[in-house]
């Protein structure tokens, strides 16, 4: 299963595109980082992506055919989108929230059948979570209900995964969970995509990153050529860098964000809050 | 496993108390009125009737609880059916706890037709035919107006559904001052607090069939309507049609309600009070939550209504009565489970 965007433009006034010529491919089995400042458009790049939004121009690609032209039941059988846990609002129970996720199986007359809540019990049960079953999603923690709205995605047994911000708002642990199950998955042969705020996320998690930049145009590729110290400070203005810790025959990288760049410095009143 | 099965006995057994409740409570409504009368009276007359034999019975009794009280307690029970799910379904719709069959200005409408159509001194037809053109009207009105260049989703819908209601309740106004004061105003008066005298076969085949098929409609795609509070894109992400189905929940729950106001009036609270006791005992699923608004509502009103016509000599205006029994069951109801969340 391959996902790509070919050339993508969009903008929510014509005069000013927000993204600029986005050009994107991921396979089965890459787990895909987004990152960029805040404001970058990094939600409205999987907005367009998945065609929430329209793009000015360029296209969306799924197995080489264009995203628009699949019929809404049959896409949403292949991909599944995991939206961000603080928008979501609903009481009920965690069971009937993950039912939803057959939605696209099942007519517009028709009813969840047995099997479906045995596919339910099936994935949270995988996932850990089958505790949560008669729980309501309004009396959730953050990691909880993100593990619920993961659920609800894996049930439509989808080829590619997409998460907005899945790890932000949660603790340590949480996050590990969460970014734990994407790479599982990834080895599983599910192409995930997800955005994030965490470098570090990235830089350990994801074979592939796109790093989005102020004014629209992104870089894509290896992680380990897109995640470095200088293109890292010219995306987030920040100057970093990239530690190698090493723990049991084990490497591991990390960043350190250690300043603001020079034309950014605080003193200067010259950095812009965004 | 052991927790599939518990839920299985669990709606099994409660569909079978949602069907039998109205039933119960529908034959024992018969019975009461002003001329009570015995069960096997009333059971002789429904299977004389239907089945079409000639059993010894009095003609006047068989006139009452066939002409009289058996339509009006069917027409109680469309109306309260009809203006739970109606209610049920907006307040899911624009995830608003506070979203009643009104918010769209639907019922305002409805009666500022009712109460134009009796300054006109139209029939009781008449009356319900123009106060049902009045009700989509207004709907259309608030649909145009919150279709904007940029239009900003859901809430801007309730914004305009708020206005154009404003609008029609100022209109009802004008109507009432200009109305004669002996003879139009008192009329227009009790008619907008809701009354289901006028409950007569002829009456209820304009109203009847559209509360049916509508009610039906929404029963038919109940497990759908767990997707309405959602958010849009996440809707979409579910693999459904988000915009056919929120239409679909609008003109079913707009028929509902303006039928049931063209037929008997404003019978306040039911839209609000029923869907948030249904909640409150099966949570939020649509699945439990449809059939109990459907249930509960029509018991609801034919025991308002029961009451509304045998109290006192003359009746008691309806709304009033779901106000006065409705508003204590509910706070009580509250207090004990803790409220619900959409």
């Amino acid at each position: 299963m391959n996902l790509e965007i070919k050339n993508g433009c969009f903008g929510y006034s014509k005069q000013k595109m927000i993204l600029n010529h986005i050009n994107f491919c991921a396979e089965s089995g890459d787990l895909v980082a987004i990152l960029g400042p805040n404001g970058a458009g990094k939600t409205t790049l999987l907005r367009c992506m998945l065609g929430f939004l329209k793009w000015h121009s360029g296209e969306t690609l799924l197995n080489h055919k264009n995203l628009n032209q699949i019929p809404i039941k049959k896409l949403w059988k292949q991909i599944a989108y995991v939206p961000q846990a603080k928008n979501f609002n609903s009481a009920s129970k965690a069971e009937e929230a993950i039912l939803l996720g057959r939605n696209a199986y099942l007519g517009m007359f028709s009813q969840p059948k047995q099997s479906d809540l045995k596919l339910v019990h099936e994935i949270m049960e995988k996932l850990n979570i089958l505790y949560l079953a008669p729980k309501s999603c309004s009396e959730m923690s953050g990691g909880e209900l993100q593990m619920v709205l993961i659920a609800r995605a894996l049930i439509a047994e989808p080829k590619i995964l997409v998460l907005d911000e899945p790890e932000s708002n949660l603790d340590f642990r949480n996050q590990l969970i969460i970014l734990e199950t994407m790479s599982e998955l990834a080895r599983q042969g599910m192409t995930c995509i997800f955005n994030t705020h965490y470098p570090d996320h990235a830089l350990r998690r994801s074979n592939k990153a796109l790093l989005l930049q102020k004014n629209g145009t992104c870089q894509f590729g290896n992680t380990s050529e897109i995640i470095t110290s200088e293109k890292i400070q010219e995306a987030f203005q920040v100057k970093t860098v990239i530690q190698k810790i090493k723990n049991q025959n084990q490497v591991y990288y990390s960043i350190l964000p250690l300043e603001l760049a020079e034309s950014n410095k605080l003193s200067t009143g010259g950095n812009n809050l965004c | 496993m052991n927790q599939t099965k518990q839920m299985q006995t669990f709606t099994f057994v409660w569909k079978i108390i949602l069907i039998i409740i109205p039933i119960i409570f529908a034959f024992f409504a018969l019975c009461i009125g002003r001329i009570s009368y015995s069960v096997s009276d009333i059971w002789n007359v429904l299977v004389s009737k239907i089945t079409n034999s000639n059993l010894e019975i009095d003609k006047q009794i068989s006139m009452i609880i066939w002409n009289i009280r058996l339509p009006r307690i069917f027409m109680a029970m469309l109306v309260g059916a009809g203006l739970s799910v109606a209610g049920c379904a907006f307040q899911s719709l624009f995830s608003n706890p506070l979203a009643t069959p009104d918010t769209l200005g639907v019922a305002s409408g409805t009666s500022f037709g009712a109460a134009l159509a009796l300054l006109l001194g139209c029939n009781l037809i008449g009356v319900q035919a123009i106060a049902f053109v009045f009700g989509i009207l207004a709907v259309i009105l608030t649909w145009l107006s919150s279709v904007g260049k940029s239009s900003s989703g859901l809430s801007s819908v309730v914004l305009a559904g708020i206005m154009i209601g404003s609008l029609f309740s100022a209109l009802i106004s004008l109507v009432k001052f200009t109305a004669d004061t002996e003879s139009q105003l008192p009329a227009i008066t009790y008619w907008l607090m809701g009354s289901l005298s006028s409950a007569g076969f002829s009456s209820l085949q304009i109203g009847a069939p559209c509360i049916i098929i509508t009610v039906l409609l929404l029963y038919l795609i109940r497990w759908q309507l767990n997707i309405l509070p959602l958010g849009e894109d996440e809707a979409r992400s579910l693999g459904s049609n988000i915009q056919l189905l929120r239409i679909i929940t609008i003109l079913c729950a707009t028929a509902m309600t303006a039928s049931s106001v063209a037929m008997c009036g404003q019978v306040g609270w039911i839209g609000l009070l029923i869907p948030h006791i249904c909640r409150m005992l099966f949570g939020n699923n649509h699945r439990a939550l449809i059939p109990a608004c459907i249930s509960f509502g029509a018991s609801f009103l034919v025991i308002v209504d029961t009451m509304a016509r045998s109290i006192s000599a003359s009746e008691i205006p309806i709304s009033v009565l779901t106000a006065v029994i409705g508003a204590p069951f509910f706070i009580i109801l509250m207090r004990k489970t803790g409220g619900w969340k959409i």
